[in-house]
């Protein structure tokens, strides 16, 4: 990814807007650690996330949640959830609270001792979610986070957001849903060509997607 | 950074898959177990048999289990699609131990279910001294430990869940692989894996501790090899603390100081020794059986008797004695098979009269290749033993007296 380096994502929501193939998971994966980039530094706060403790603690503070999440094996629901907050750093005394809290948050309470694996699509991401919560992060990587749910699930992901918002997080998602671009009142949004951020753009009505890859509004 | 408690690691196991694993491990054991007849089982009956058998089972069935779900964990530590490893906060090492911790204590358990039900099996028809196959249960939990270990570590690499077809058969493969080398005409092959593929261990042996031992230290020097390993492949993709230069090198000496033991104290039957409490024989001591099988020795001593009197009866002498493996001290004494947990009176009159006919017919069959002399012999002493009948037996015994 080229020019990257120049992206400065404040406290809101940050869309990556661009077409297949552009760059917008690539960005989001060495957001979130899993890749190195190949050039340019990730910067937490102005310090700049470099070697393996301070990714670490940038792993403990921030969240990513995958465009093709899946859950595997046969454990339930909460125990999937627990054992996510334990990978997610939450001290072991708190697991129980802190996972009733996280399924609470994205309405799967009542769903709490099923098979995950056999959750519907939707769920899955919800549950996918409630891990990612699960440390409270300051910085959310939300990969095409709506697509394929319903609306319910999509309330639900913006409930969450919002809440996420208005703890002052940093929320960055990868879309290229045109309802989603406008939830969210004072969005900035970033678009991606191939693998170039060409534009950065704040806005303040109705966008579409169409709009910010044809360049004007 | 909190230390994981059994939740978590309960947690873990519940998320890879393995209390399924488990439970499909404990069932195919357990009918393996009660597929055995103890009238043609070859272990039943018998410790050292018995742990042989599970020992062997534990790699080729169960190290089979081991590899499926040990391939899944590594796959799935380098998935970035579920809340993986990679983005863990505790280190990767952690994870791994705690994952993998998870899984090992619901197979392992499945397998430790697998080797009571077959000893308590085997201790209903005969076995005893149970806690003397202690070597063979550890290396045969080793064994499959390491076959988790390693396609743990393939799955890191491989990443994809289809791989799974590659390793699970590895572990029954590699059996087989042995089995067929322990079948060579060659010998030192033979003495390298046979006393593993055999499961028939002779009546005078048991195992014997310090070279179990050492392959159970190697299996495990194998298993943190493939843990390092792993752990260093999942560090050189992401920002994770390179394990330390110790770390990775000392397993790697222990596979090769282990394996080097191994290689340089294999023998043949290395991993066995005879069975220090003796032997007991009958008062005339014609017939003599280890001591472990001393609950044989009435049935023995009953067809010998039945036998030796229908001998008796032609006039031809009775100077055969009987005993089993490993007892023999002298050209007159035969080798009678006996299973553990069965023996058959019939069958040891079978084998005492094929050895008279043997001894009778020698001078004729290494004269002119003609063995129908020595079947004639087999089936009229037969017939003289069991219709008290030796009419038929007289005129072939003359036959064979005559060349």
């Amino acid at each position: 990814m080229l020019g990257a380096d120049r992206l400065a994502l404040p406290g809101g929501v940050h869309f990556l807007v661009g077409r297949n193939g552009s760059g917008k998971s690539s960005l989001l994966r060495v957001l979130a650690g899993l890749e190195r980039p190949r050039e340019g530094t990730v910067r937490l706060d102005g310090a700049e996330v470099s070697g393996a403790a301070a990714w670490r603690d940038y792993r403990a503070v921030s969240g990513y949640l995958h465009q093709d999440f899946a859950v595997r094996g046969r454990a339930s629901v909460r125990a999937f959830a627990r054992y996510g907050a334990w990978l997610r750093g939450v001290a072991a005394d708190e697991l129980e609270s802190r996972t009733a809290e996280v399924l609470a948050t994205v309405g799967l309470t009542d769903r709490a001792e099923a098979r995950a694996s056999r959750l519907s699509g939707g769920m899955q991401r919800r549950l996918g979610l409630a891990v990612e919560l699960s440390n409270r992060p300051h910085v959310y990587l939300l990969d095409e986070p709506t697509s394929g749910l319903d609306f319910e699930a999509r309330d639900a992901v913006h409930d969450v957001v919002t809440a996420a918002l208005d703890a002052g997080a940093v929320v960055v998602v990868a879309s290229h849903d045109d309802h989603e671009l406008n939830r969210y009142p004072g969005a900035t949004y970033h678009v991606l060509e191939d693998g170039r951020l060409v534009e950065s753009v704040t806005g303040d009505g109705a966008v579409t997607v169409q709009q910010l890859l044809g360049g004007g509004r | 950074m909190t230390r994981p408690r059994v939740r978590e690691v309960l947690d873990a196991a519940a998320v890879s898959g393995a209390p399924a694993a488990a439970l499909l491990l404990t069932a195919s054991g357990a009918a393996l177990v009660f597929a055995e007849t103890p009238a043609t089982s070859r272990w039943l009956g018998a410790t050292p048999d018995t742990g042989l058998f599970l020992s062997v089972l534990s790699f080729a069935i169960g190290g089979c289990l081991f590899a499926v779900v040990g391939y899944l964990a590594g796959a799935r530590w380098s998935d970035d699609r579920g809340y993986t490893l990679r983005r863990s906060v505790p280190s990767p090492p952690r994870v791994v131990l705690v994952s993998a911790g998870g899984d090992l204590v619901w197979l392992t358990g499945a397998l430790l279910l697998v080797h009571l039900v077959a000893y308590g099996r085997s201790a209903t028809l005969g076995a005893s001294a149970l806690l003397s196959a202690w070597p063979l249960t550890l290396l045969g939990l080793a064994s499959a430990t390491s076959c988790y270990a390693v396609a743990a570590a393939v799955g890191t690499v491989l990443r994809t869940s289809f791989g799974v077809v590659l390793v699970a058969p590895a572990p029954y493969a590699a059996t087989l692989l042995a089995g067929e080398v322990a079948l060579s005409p060659r010998p030192e092959l033979q003495q390298l894996v046979a006393p593993f593929v055999d499961q028939t261990w002779f009546p005078n042996l048991v195992p014997a501790p310090r070279p179990l031992l050492v392959l159970t230290a190697y299996c495990l020097a194998v298993t943190a090899t493939a843990g390092v390993a792993l752990v260093l492949v999942l560090g050189a993709r992401l920002h994770v603390a390179r394990p330390r230069v110790g770390t990775v090198l000392l397993p790697a000496a222990a596979v090769v100081i282990s394996a080097g033991l191994v290689a340089s104290g294999w023998s043949p039957n290395g991993f066995a020794r005879t069975d220090p409490s003796g032997s007991v024989c009958s008062a005339d001591a014609r017939v003599c059986v280890w001591a472990g099988s001393r609950a044989t020795l009435p049935v023995m001593v009953a067809a010998e008797q039945r036998v030796r009197a229908a001998v008796e009866r032609t006039g031809a002498p009775a100077d055969l004695r009987f005993a089993q493996y490993g007892l023999t001290s002298d050209d007159t004494t035969v080798v009678v098979r006996t299973s553990p947990a069965h023996v058959d009176e019939t069958d040891l009159r079978s084998q005492m009269v094929a050895a008279y006919a043997q001894a009778w017919a020698a001078p004729c069959t290494a004269a002119t290749d003609d063995l129908t002399i020595l079947a004639d012999l087999h089936d009229a002493l037969l017939r003289a033993v069991e219709e008290d009948a030796s009419d038929e037996l007289e005129p072939i015994l003359r036959r064979a007296r005559a060349c």
